[in-house]
């Protein structure tokens, strides 16, 4: 019989790579009759969709944000991309 | 062909910068990131193939010369890391016989009514940042990147079985961060 513990491993491991069938039922059996292995999951999972919002909000930051790369080190990375070129 | 460096540079060089200072947290090394990420595309941009935009391609780019970093610094740790091998939390999370130690809440409202609001992203990314440096950088390159479990560990050096249990702490860490400073559901009393 799964744990707790045990449980809240599987469910992480759940989200990397597909659990054996085993796994599966042991896992779904548990948070039939554990509600708190099932409310876990469920953070698990909000967890996961949030950081996929996160890095495309990251990546979307308004330009008027506040930190921006400085005028002296934008000026050394033009020259050197000229350089590059011939 | 309208690419010029003044052109990458102006247009992409402020988000470049501040994706890299969210994740580095060092200004100087951040601009480093930034300018060894427009030599590689640049030297590459042939090689742009304009199925993603130009700014996605270049955060790719960023994320590779940012985990080159990350496997720098941890190679000259023991590797017994700390961060790694931190079983203290778990423990108070459950009893000796795997049962949960507190109640465990619910989370209350669908996601998407906590995602549309500004406050919760800087709650998240607080409670991100309140990872250990090892734990955060990993489970952004497996959760957010989606880099194959075989070249996470790989490039760390550790069994895919100690990869599970750094990303599964890490999801716990953000889940009891996000119980106490958004939530407000922290656990309490008995779990059975």
């Amino acid at each position: 019989m799964l744990n707790c513990e045990k449980a809240t491993h599987l469910m992480s491991e759940s989200l990397e790579h597909p659990l054996t069938f085993g796994q599966r039922l042991s896992l779904g059996i548990h948070m039939l009759v554990c509600r708190m292995c099932a409310a876990t999951n469920n953070k698990f999972q909000f967890i996961q969709a949030a950081l996929e919002i996160y890095d495309k909000r990251l990546a979307e930051l308004a330009p008027d944000s506040s930190v921006a790369l400085p005028h002296s080190a934008k000026a050394e990375i033009i020259s050197r991309l000229r350089s590059l070129d011939p | 062909m309208t690419d010029s460096p003044d052109e990458w540079v102006s247009s992409h060089g402020d988000a470049l910068f501040r994706y890299a200072i969210k994740h580095v947290r060092d200004r100087e090394l951040a601009a480093d990131l930034v300018q060894e990420t427009f030599l590689a595309a640049w030297k590459a941009r042939v090689s742009f193939d304009g199925r993603s935009s130009r700014r996605t391609w270049l955060i790719g780019i960023l994320r590779h010369k940012m985990f080159d970093v990350f496997r720098r610094t941890k190679r000259e740790r023991p590797a017994d890391d700390p961060e790694l091998f931190d079983y203290l939390a778990e423990r108070e999370e459950f009893r000796d016989n795997g049962h949960w130690a507190h109640a465990q809440s619910n989370w209350y409202g669908t996601p998407e009514e906590h995602f549309e609001q500004d406050q919760f992203w800087t709650v998240f990314e607080r409670c991100l940042e309140a990872l250990p440096e090892t734990m955060e950088l990993v489970f952004r390159r497996r959760s957010l990147e989606g880099i194959e479990t075989d070249t996470v560990c790989q490039e760390l050096g550790v069994s895919s079985t100690n990869l599970y249990v750094l990303l599964y702490r890490a999801r716990m860490k953000l889940r009891s961060c996000l119980d106490k400073n958004w939530f407000n559901t922290e656990p309490t009393g008995k779990s059975c």
